[in-house]
């Protein structure tokens, strides 16, 4: 009985790792994000109304440009719609319509902390392109004639951003995302490699690794000494 | 010796403990945890990034190079930083007129800062925002500082956090006893204590950053230990100089920690009833209090004393920013607007994940588990009590200590929005409450689970403690370096 207890608790630790290691397979991280776009700790909100459009330059910093991202939030009763377009050098390279899902449930399952200063109410909408591009891209965010407003987010420039079409104080939060895409879980030793190399680094990546998988078996040898029956004489300190 | 169950009244001298006991049965290897664990969170958290770490490093700084505690801001002043701190956070991405509001500091910047030659010539009186604190926690972190000067500033920092570091290990150490006492020593529920406590992630990220936040979290666990241990078992004098000393610490430590004052009297008041001794102990009580309050008011005097003898301030708090006052209507209008949002960003959110100076936070999912986890908790202290399974004076002596920490803490800053209308608490104000949480957390959770299956039951809770833990460092890691 005590084995099966300690089978039971040890399979919850397991489970937890194996879940959470489950879901690192399935979201996908760029290889790396573009530098210097977006300013989160002063996004301000406005409103982006049906029929309105806005437009916002990016520099292209390195190969590889997968994806480009935005913040936005979206409170209505049922999905939003937005239309975006991505054109480099007078071709377009992306050009999709976005569901966007609303960002105020506590039980969304998307990668929303991005902009939670703001009420836990933003999220990151991803847009895949089509193919690559250098130098500069144009992205256009507009919200189809019909569909309900979205909210979207500006910030003044950081250092060395590009300014905003139409706008020369805002700088709508958008950042680009380079290649390759792959899942979080396979980017692990990326990470701890980036940690290793970032100046506080003095850990080496495999010791952190190893750091962080010695406390997983630090808990489930915790657990699999709690696990077991009734409390006796052999469960309480003496 | 012991051989109390959960429930089971204590006799008079139940307890007699070894620490060689205690670290055998678990105490240990929970130390062990905390600090594997807390040097993982030294690594993922950047240079600087930990939340006022740059003013807490420049009080140490300020206390190395002049002697003397810093001076208070004052309107229009700022704390003063050296040529190489500047440096290290440009080069980490943190500054306003630097990429780090916009960037992370895994890719290379655009442009590195060159560490500028030659130590920093500090003003003869340098500002800083964290001068209203005692000295106590930032000595503690002047050895490392002094050892590791030749390797620079980044050096400097990380050697400080890892004081942090060990006294979050002592901290859940402190816990672990203090869930001993609580639960008769049964060793599965103390265990699960000490590692809930060991895994709440933003007890996590404050003792793995240079923060007094990190000796407030010892002295409380301290507190704590001795709390239980007086509501559980007689301890006379000795128990009351030990709760006023543990609240005198941690008001030195950092003066929201003097809440715990207000909980000797509940603790005093525990052991005579328990012993049947209130109509009769009425004296016994008031001795033992005023033993209590000396030491609390010695300790203090003390660091006071030290304090102003090192040029520092006896007034606790910072001067109020310039502000427009608000009354306590309006204090009681933010707490309870928007469906109590504020309190559940403090609580909640906050409490349990808020990392870093991005406030980088946890995904909602894992917020409205944890509240349904304090709901569940709730139920099953009730339960538990009903069926007599549990201590009620524990569990009352932990409810209380809750509700004094969190009700005065508020009460503070409605004072504080009165004179100025800003708000001043964020959710690691609160985190000195965690050792009597924890009991509740894990007496109410695992009351919830058959007698049989009650091994399980704590450990399914150190599971999801550990889910909550990596989600923490997935979150961080995810956000710092993409």
């Amino acid at each position: 009985m005590r084995m099966l207890h300690r089978a039971v608790a040890l399979a919850a630790v397991l489970l937890v790792v194996a879940g959470l290691a489950a879901t690192a397979w399935v979201y996908r991280d760029p290889e790396r994000i573009g530098v210097d776009e977006i300013n989160y700790l002063y996004l301000q909100p406005f409103t982006l109304n049906a029929g309105a459009q806005v437009a916002q330059p990016l520099r292209v910093e390195a190969p590889h440009l997968a994806r480009v991202a935005f913040v936005y939030s979206y409170l209505g009763p049922s999905a939003a719609t937005v239309q975006v377009s991505v054109r480099s050098a007078g071709r377009t390279i992306a050009d999709r319509r976005l569901r966007l899902g609303r960002t105020v449930s506590p039980l969304s399952h998307r990668a929303w902390w991005e902009a939670n200063r703001y009420e836990s109410l933003a999220a990151l909408a991803e847009v895949p392109l089509e193919s690559s591009a250098s130098g500069r891209i144009i992205v256009f965010i507009s919200v189809p004639a019909g569909d309900p407003a979205v909210t979207l987010y500006w910030s003044q420039p950081p250092l060395g951003a590009l300014p905003s079409i139409g706008n020369l104080h805002r700088e709508y939060a958008l950042r680009t995302e380079y290649g390759p895409i792959r899942p979080a879980l396979t980017m692990g030793p990326t990470f701890a490699g980036r940690v290793a190399a970032s100046d506080g680094g003095w850990i080496p990546a495999g010791g952190l690794m190893a750091l962080a998988l010695g406390v997983i078996i630090l808990v489930g040898a915790a657990t699999w000494r709690m696990a077991g029956p009734r409390p006796g004489p052999d469960d309480t300190v003496r | 010796m012991i051989r109390a169950e959960v429930g089971r009244p204590l006799g008079r001298t139940a307890f007699r403990v070894r620490l060689g006991a205690v670290l055998r049965s678990g105490g240990l290897l929970i130390v062990v945890l905390a600090l594997v664990k807390g040097l993982v969170w030294v690594a993922v958290i950047p240079p600087w990034y930990g939340p006022d770490e740059l003013t807490q490093f420049d009080y140490v700084q300020d206390l190395a190079l002049t002697g003397r505690v810093p001076l208070p801001t004052s309107s229009g002043t700022a704390t003063d930083v050296s040529p190489q701190v500047n440096c290290s956070m440009h080069n980490n991405g943190f500054m306003s007129n630097g990429p780090f509001y916009a960037q992370v500091p895994a890719i290379p910047t655009i442009d590195r800062c060159p560490m500028p030659p030659g130590s920093f010539k500090v003003p003869a009186r340098p500002r800083n925002e964290a001068a209203a604190y005692s000295p106590l926690y930032y000595v503690l972190c002047l050895p490392p500082w002094v050892l590791t000067r030749a390797g620079g500033v980044v050096a400097q920092l990380e050697a400080m956090r890892l004081v942090s570091v060990v006294l979050g290990a002592l901290a859940v150490l402190c816990t672990y006893l203090a869930g001993f006492w609580a639960f008769a020593g049964e060793r599965r529920l103390t265990m699960a204590v000490g590692i809930v406590v060991t895994l709440q992630p933003m007890i996590s990220q404050q003792t793995a950053v240079v923060n007094n936040d990190a000796l407030l979290i010892l002295a409380s666990a301290a507190f704590f230990w001795w709390f239980f241990r007086v509501v559980r078992s007689p301890q006379g004098l000795r128990g009351a100089v030990a709760l006023g000393g543990m609240a005198g610490v941690a008001y030195l430590a950092k003066p929201d920690g003097a809440l715990l004052a207000l909980l000797v009297p509940v603790a005093l008041f525990m052991e005579l009833r328990q012993n049947g001794r209130l109509r009769d102990g009425l004296g016994t009580g008031c001795r033992r209090l005023l033993a209590a309050a000396g030491t609390c008011l010695c300790l203090v005097v003390a660091g006071l004393l030290v304090t102003l003898m090192l040029g520092g301030s006896v007034v606790p708090f910072a001067k109020p920013l310039a502000g427009a006052g608000h009354g306590f209507r309006a204090y009681l209008h933010l707490v309870s607007g928007g469906g109590f949002h504020y309190l559940g960003y403090l609580l909640l959110q906050g409490f349990w994940g808020d990392f870093g100076w991005l406030v980088v936070a946890l995904p909602a999912v894992v917020y409205g588990v944890i509240a349904a986890a304090y709901l569940a908790a709730a139920m099953g202290v009730t339960v538990g009590l009903s069926r007599r399974a549990l201590r009620p004076g524990v569990m009352v002596g932990a409810l209380i200590s809750c509700l004094v920490i969190t009700l005065g803490l508020l009460m503070v800053e409605a004072v504080y929005y009165r004179r100025t209308g800003l708000e001043v608490l964020q959710g690691r104000s609160f985190l000195f409450m965690m050792p009597p949480l924890a009991v509740l957390l894990v007496a109410g959770l695992t009351s919830l689970v058959p007698v049989r299956w009650r091994g399980v039951g704590t450990a399914c809770v150190c599971s999801a403690a550990l889910a909550v833990q990596l989600i923490s460092w997935m979150v961080v890691v995810q956000w710092v370096y993409v």
